[in-house]
């Protein structure tokens, strides 16, 4: 069985997709692989758990962010704002920096499907950040993560945000290149 | 690994002679059994109760009646130490759910009269945190939100097809690969650790 398998069979287990005279049986294998120290699924998905816990305090996974809930952010102590324009220069932010909002200057409005790929100017592909929301009032992406999170995408190499999506209207369901901001560590 | 159907093959004899030097007195081997039996504990629990604080409580409830079990010397086959400790959560289980009828017809008195307050506190920033929301952002929305509504929000497998509008076995599915995408992503180091 692959690890894929007994994540997937946990999780069957833990969501009660699994029947009760299947989570009997398993139940019995699951406690027998914890007291011999091998279930790394286990250990995987009961971490997983905490971590779930700590991203409940900060709203969730869903990804993206409106204008509104960024300038909140920004009355907060600590906390560094960006703004990417088409050439953006990134200057060093505080050392006491917890967390980094940004807004990408692009409009999307009548746009859907929207992926950001973060590329290198030579077209190395670095980072996905996909089905992005943008603020329904001004169409800009807006975004806030962890400062060291934040270093990775704006303060160690020139990188391309190359936003991707799907006009409404078009009818085609093709994706366009909407727009490309440079961000370069200053 | 973890099968339902598989034989046996878990290699119970570390797990025994752990058992068999908790039994005697080696507070380290006691120790450890708990830490591994933990997350199994954990899990049994996340099956049937709805929050954290519940699942903790339980496995802290289960832990206290195995190391009480382990000191007055009731676990008499060390080898069946996974089991001894599998039927003390059934057994908790049971009274439990005798405690919550108790306590539905209480509630059902005086319920308005109690207010509840859960306070979450948020563990720390850590790596693993990081590299989780550093992955979370190559999921698509509709898996990303799979899997939040069953770890974050805690619904159960019915519920979670029902709020995303789609078949059991789509949200099933849509779960399983992107908790395997997610392992496979949080378990190699990122570009951005070595800035750190």
């Amino acid at each position: 069985m692959t690890a894929a398998d007994s994540l997937a069979l946990l999780d069957d287990y833990l969501s009660v997709a699994m029947s009760d005279a299947h989570a009997a049986d398993f139940e019995e294998r699951l406690f027998a692989e914890a007291a011999a120290g091998r279930a790394p699924e286990l250990g995987y998905l009961d971490a997983f758990f905490d971590q779930a816990a700590w991203f409940t305090s900060r709203g969730g996974f869903l990804s993206g962010a409106t204008r509104q809930q960024i300038a909140e952010l920004r009355k907060l102590p600590n906390v560094h704002y960006i703004d990417v324009l088409p050439n953006t220069e990134v200057s060093a932010w505080p050392a006491d920096t917890k967390f980094v909002v940004y807004r990408l200057d692009v409009d999307l409005r009548g746009y859907e499907n929207i992926d950001v790929a973060l590329v290198t100017p030579e077209g190395e592909h670095r980072k996905w950040f996909r089905d992005c929301a943008y603020d329904p009032a001004d169409g800009a992406l807006y975004g806030a993560c962890d400062a060291p999170l934040a270093a990775s995408s704006f303060r160690s190499e020139p990188l391309i945000a190359r936003i991707l999506a799907t006009h409404s209207g078009s009818g085609t369901g093709k994706r366009e290149l909407v727009a490309e901001l440079r961000v370069s560590p200053k | 690994m973890l099968s339902v159907t598989d034989p046996a093959q878990a290699d119970a004899s570390d797990a025994a002679a752990l058992a068999a030097r908790a039994l005697s007195g080696d507070r380290a081997a006691e120790a450890r059994l708990c830490l591994r039996l933990s997350p199994a504990i954990r899990a049994f629990a996340r099956r049937r109760l709805r929050t954290t604080e519940a699942s903790s409580e339980f496995q802290q409830e289960v832990l206290l009646i195995f190391v009480e079990a382990l000191r007055s010397r009731k676990l008499e086959d060390p080898a069946r130490v996974a089991g001894f400790v599998l039927g003390i959560c059934r057994n908790l289980v049971l009274d439990r759910v005798r405690e919550r009828e108790r306590r539905k017809r209480l509630w059902e008195l005086y319920g308005d009269a109690v207010s509840a307050c859960n306070v979450v506190q948020p563990a720390e920033v850590t790596l693993e945190i990081m590299r989780l929301e550093d992955c979370l952002t190559e999921l698509s929305q509709r898996a990303r939100q799979a899997v939040w509504l069953s770890y974050g929000e805690l619904l159960s497998h019915s519920e979670v097809s029902t709020r995303l509008g789609i078949s059991e076995g789509n949200a099933r599915v849509l779960r399983h690969r992107a908790l395997h995408t997610l392992k496979e992503c949080v378990s190699s180091p990122k570009r951005w650790e070595g800035n750190q």
